[in-house]
C-alpha cells in the first residue's frame, strides 16, 4: 500500500521532477570591488586591470558586471582558458617521444615545437570557448588548431597566409571528433604493447567525464585469482575487482588504435592517423568499441556518445568552477556547480555563460569567511588564492613588457630549463596539481620575476623620450616632496593591488625609495619600490 | 544486390553486378543495435567491393623489397656517413643528419640483420629484418621514410618451406616500387607453406593503408587443399568513409563469393576474384633474397 502511494506520486518516466537547489548557507564576504575586478581580470585576462577601469568600479561597483562582460569577450581569454584546460588536461609537458630535431627543426624551435604541441588540443577547446561555440563541439568538431609550425610539420592544411593558431584540417583521412583525434593529446598520452590504449581510455574518462578511474580503491589483495598467479589480461576479463573498471574501459580503449605506432619515437609514424590499424582494437582487446554499452562506430561516433553523456556536461562544470576557484570541488558544491551547468545548458552549452554564472557566485566573489564558519568550510573554502605561475608571467608582461626568456625558452611555462614547477606550476608529468601555498622555491621565482619586470620598465620608461608603459607622474628629478610622487606612488599600488595604498604604506614605500636613492638613483629606487609591489602578497594572490 | 570484383596484377575491374540481393518480399534484418545507430555509410556495396580491389592494385608491401631498398641507400654512404656497417647508430648519425660524400643523407636509427642462419645453426633457416625510424634521401632528392620494422623469414623442412613475414610501421620511397613509391601503413602478418610443387596456403592478418583505401584481413586465408587456388575463406574489410567498416565474409562454398556487411545495413552477396592476387602475393613471400 505505502508503495502504491510512492509511485503514484513518483514522476512519470522521461519527465524528471524540476530540480530544487537551496543553496548551503553562506559564509561568503565579498571582495570590494577593485578587488574582485582585478580576480576577474587576472583569471580571464591575464593581466591586471588598468586604473581606468579601477575608476570605473570605485565609482560604480555596478560596473564590475559590464567590465567582466568584456573580460570574456576579450581575446586574451582565450590564453586563460588553455591556462586553465593545461591544469586540468596536463598535455603540456617538456618532452615528447619525437624530439624537435626528427623533423629538422632548428635548436631555437625546441621550445615552440614542444609548447604547440602540448597545447594543440588546448587551443581547440579555447576556440570553442571565445567564440562561445558549444562546449560539446570540443569533441565532435570537424577542425582542430594549428599555428605555422604545427602545420609545417604534421600532414594538416593551414590556411594560406594565415599566422599563429587557426582553425585547421588533418589530411590524413582521420576522423574529426575534436580533441580527440589530435595528435596533442594522444602524443601527451601514448600507450604500449601492454597497456593496449587503456591510458587513453582512461584519459577520456578523466578528462571528459571526471571520472579518474585510477582513483578508485582497488584491493588487490582480496583478490584470489590475482593472488593464485592469474595473469592480468586473464584478471581483466574475469576477476570482479578488475573487470569493476576494465568493462568500460576496455572498449573505449578500443576504439584508438588508429593511434597506435609500431615505433614509439618514429616521426613517420606518430604524425600520421592509422585508419587501417582500427580493426586492432577489437582484435586485441577482445571486445567490442562501445560507451558503456552503447555500440560505438569510430571515433567520430564516440565524439558524439561523449557529448551526450550528462556527466560530460557536469564535468565541464566541475573543470571551470574548479579552475576559477582554483581548489577540487567537493560533495558540498554539488548544487553551486549544478546552477553553473544550469547557465551552461540554458544557453546552448556555453562555457561563457558558465563563466559568467561562477563569477557572479559569493565562492568566487569571497574575500574571506565569517568568524561564525564551520571547520568544513574553512577546510574547504580558498578565498585567498595564489596566482597560478602562468597569471605572474603574463600580469608581469603586461605590466613591465618583461618576458622571462633564455634561449627562445620562456622559463616560466618550461622546467627544462624554466622554473614552472618551482614557480607552483605543473609539468603534466609528476607534478600535475598546482601549488596552493607559498613555498622557499617559489618564493625566489616570484623574487627574480619582480626584479626582472620592475627593472625592465623602469628602464624602458626612464629612457630618453620614451613612450611609457607604467610610470606617468614623474621624472627622475621628482622627489618625495612633489605631488607627483604620491600620485605615482597611488598609482603604482592600485595598479599592481587593485586597491588605494593607507598612509603607513606610502610612508614605508617613500623611505624605501629615499634609502634607495641615497645610494644609487631615482630610476634603481623606483625599480625597488616596484619590485616590493611585485613580491606584496597581495599582489601574488587575488 | 551481388558484386563481383577481380583483382588482376594491378589492374582492377568491375566484372559484373547481378541483381540478387534483397528485394521488397525479402526479410533481411539489420543487426540489433541499442543506441544511436551506426554512422550512415557513404559508400554503395559496390564502391566498396571496389575499394577493396583498388586497396589491392599494389599487392601487399613486399618485406625483401623494404630490405634491399635499404641496403641499396645504404651503399650510398660511407664510413664517415652513416658510418661504418649497415646500420643507422646515433652515436655516429648525429641528430640532426649527416650527408655522404655521394650526397645521400641519412637520419635517424636502423638495426638490421641479414644472417642467413638466425636460428642456432640451421642451415635451412633464412631471415631479414630491418627495423627503426629513419629517413634516408638519396642523391636524386627523393626519401625513403621508414618507421617501423619489416620480417621476413622462411623455413624449409619435410619438403615444405614455412614462410612468415611482417610489415609493421609506415613505409615510401618515390624512387621505390610502385607500392613503396604510393606510401604504406601497415600492420600485417603474411604466412606462406608452400609444399615444392607449389604454394599451398597463404595466410594474411592485419591491416594494410594505402593511396586513402584501408583494409583490414580478417584471417584471410587462401588454402588449395580446401579450396580452388587462389579462392579465399575468412573476410576482407574497406573502411568506409564513415568511419565504420564494410566486411567481406567469404562463404566456406569456396566460389569467392560472400556476405558483404556495413553495421545496420542489409546484408549483400559479393564476390571477388583474387587468383591474380593470390598468385602474385605468394611469389613475392616466396622469392629469396
Amino acid at each position: 500500500m505505502i508503495l502504491a502511494l510512492v509511485l503514484s506520486c513518483a514522476p512519470e518516466v522521461g519527465e524528471p521532477a524540476p530540480r530544487e537547489i537551496t543553496p548551503p548557507p553562506l559564509y561568503h564576504v565579498e571582495l570590494s570591488a577593485p578587488r574582485l575586478l582585478r580576480r576577474m581580470s587576472l583569471d580571464l585576462r591575464g593581466r591586471l586591470p588598468s586604473l581606468e577601469e579601477l575608476d570605473a568600479v570605485e565609482a560604480d561597483p555596478a560596473a564590475l558586471a559590464t567590465l567582466r562582460d568584456a573580460m570574456l569577450d576579450d581575446p586574451a581569454l582565450e590564453d586563460r582558458m588553455v591556462s586553465f584546460l593545461a591544469e586540468r588536461w596536463q598535455t603540456r609537458v617538456d618532452e615528447f617521444d619525437v624530439p624537435y630535431y626528427d623533423y629538422g627543426l632548428a635548436n631555437e624551435e625546441e621550445f615552440p615545437y614542444q609548447q604547440a604541441i602540448g597545447e594543440e588540443p588546448l587551443r581547440l577547446a579555447a576556440h570553442v570557448v571565445v567564440n562561445d561555440r558549444p562546449w560539446t563541439d570540443i569533441v565532435t568538431a570537424d577542425y582542430t588548431m594549428a599555428n605555422e609550425l604545427l602545420a609545417g610539420i604534421w600532414p594538416i592544411a593551414y590556411p594560406e597566409g594565415a599566422s599563429g593558431w587557426q582553425e585547421s584540417r588533418y589530411t590524413d583521412d582521420r576522423p574529426a571528433a575534436g580533441v580527440l583525434t589530435t595528435n596533442g593529446l594522444w602524443w601527451r598520452y601514448t600507450t604500449n604493447r601492454f597497456n593496449n590504449n587503456r591510458t587513453r581510455a582512461a584519459a577520456v574518462f578523466r578528462l571528459f567525464l571526471c571520472e579518474d578511474f585510477l582513483a578508485r580503491p582497488v584491493s588487490f589483495s582480496a583478490s584470489g585469482a590475482l593472488s593464485a598467479g592469474t595473469t592480468s589480461e586473464e584478471a581483466i576479463r574475469t576477476e570482479p575487482y578488475c573487470v569493476a573498471c576494465h568493462v568500460s574501459i576496455e572498449p573505449v580503449a578500443a576504439m584508438f588504435f588508429g593511434f597506435w605506432w609500431q615505433s614509439q619515437y618514429s616521426a613517420v609514424e606518430m604524425s600520421t592517423y592509422h585508419a587501417e590499424r582500427e580493426p586492432l582494437g577489437p582484435d586485441t582487446l577482445g571486445v567490442e568499441p562501445s560507451w558503456f554499452g552503447d555500440p560505438v562506430y569510430g571515433l567520430v561516433d564516440l565524439g558524439g556518445h561523449i557529448a551526450d553523456d550528462p556527466r560530460f556536461h557536469r564535468c565541464a562544470a566541475e573543470t571551470m568552477a574548479a579552475s576559477l576557484w582554483r581548489r577540487d570541488v567537493e560533495l558540498a558544491d554539488f548544487d553551486r556547480v549544478e546552477s553553473f551547468r544550469d547557465a551552461y545548458e540554458a544557453n546552448g552549452y556555453s562555457i561563457k555563460s558558465m563563466l559568467r554564472a561562477i563569477t557572479d557566485d559569493p565562492v568566487y566573489r569571497a574575500d574571506s569567511l565569517t568568524a561564525d564558519a564551520p571547520s568544513d568550510v574553512v577546510d574547504r573554502e580558498l578565498p585567498v588564492r595564489l596566482l597560478s605561475v602562468d597569471q605572474l608571467a603574463s600580469a608581469a608582461e603586461d605590466l613591465s613588457g618583461y618576458a622571462w626568456t633564455s634561449g627562445g625558452f620562456d622559463l616560466l611555462a618550461d622546467d627544462s630549463r624554466g622554473y614552472r614547477v618551482l614557480g607552483g606550476g605543473v609539468n603534466g608529468v609528476n607534478v600535475t596539481r598546482p601549488q596552493q601555498e607559498p613555498g622557499v622555491t617559489w618564493a625566489l621565482v616570484v623574487d627574480r620575476l619582480a626584479q626582472g619586470a620592475a627593472f625592465t620598465v623602469v628602464a624602458n620608461d626612464f629612457a630618453e623620450g620614451a613612450d611609457r608603459r607604467l610610470f606617468q607622474h614623474i621624472t627622475r628629478d621628482t622627489l618625495p616632496a612633489d605631488p607627483a610622487f604620491e600620485a605615482e606612488l597611488v598609482a603604482l599600488h592600485r595598479r599592481t593591488l587593485g586597491d588605494r595604498p593607507d598612509a603607513a604604506w606610502l610612508a614605508a614605500a617613500t623611505g624605501l625609495w629615499e634609502a634607495v636613492a641615497a645610494e644609487s638613483d631615482a630610476a634603481i629606487a623606483w625599480g625597488a619600490v616596484l619590485t616590493v609591489l611585485l613580491r606584496d602578497p597581495a599582489y601574488v594572490s587575488d | 544486390m551481388r558484386v563481383v570484383t577481380s583483382y588482376s596484377s594491378g589492374m582492377v575491374w568491375v566484372a559484373l553486378l547481378v541483381a540478387c540481393g534483397p528485394t521488397a518480399g525479402d526479410t533481411a534484418t539489420p543487426p540489433a543495435v541499442e543506441g544511436a545507430p551506426p554512422p550512415a555509410p557513404l559508400f554503395a556495396a559496390t564502391d566498396a567491393v571496389a575499394a577493396m580491389a583498388n586497396g589491392l592494385q599494389h599487392g601487399l608491401p613486399d618485406p625483401l623489397d623494404l630490405f634491399d631498398t635499404y641496403l641499396a641507400l645504404m651503399a650510398l654512404g660511407d664510413t664517415r656517413c652513416p658510418g661504418p656497417g649497415d646500420q643507422l647508430i646515433d652515436t655516429v648519425v648525429p641528430p640532426s643528419g649527416c650527408t655522404s660524400e655521394s650526397g645521400a643523407r641519412y637520419a635517424g636509427v636502423s638495426v638490421v640483420m641479414d644472417e642467413g642462419d638466425l636460428n642456432s645453426g640451421d642451415p635451412d633457416y633464412v631471415a631479414r629484418l630491418v627495423g627503426g625510424d629513419f629517413a634516408i634521401t638519396d642523391v636524386e632528392g627523393e626519401t625513403f621514410d621508414f618507421g617501423g620494422q619489416v620480417i621476413w623469414s622462411a623455413q624449409a623442412k619435410d619438403g615444405e618451406e614455412n614462410i612468415l613475414a611482417q610489415t609493421a610501421g609506415t613505409f615510401s620511397y618515390a624512387g621505390g616500387s610502385p607500392w613503396l613509391a604510393a606510401g604504406v601503413s601497415t600492420v600485417l602478418t603474411m604466412q606462406v607453406a608452400a609444399r615444392n610443387e607449389g604454394a599451398s596456403r597463404l595466410g594474411l592478418s592485419g591491416g594494410l593503408g594505402t593511396e586513402g583505401v584501408d583494409l583490414w584481413f580478417d584471417d584471410l586465408l587462401f588454402d588449395a587443399d580446401a579450396c580452388p587456388e587462389g579462392v579465399p575463406s575468412g573476410a576482407l574489410e574497406v573502411r568506409d568513409p564513415s568511419g565504420a567498416w564494410w566486411t567481406l565474409a567469404f562463404a566456406n562454398r569456396c566460389d569467392g563469393c560472400g556476405t558483404l556487411a556495413y553495421p545496420g545495413q542489409p546484408d549483400t552477396e559479393a564476390c571477388m576474384d583474387l587468383t591474380g592476387f593470390y598468385a602474385d602475393s605468394a611469389a613475392m613471400l616466396r622469392r629469396r633474397p
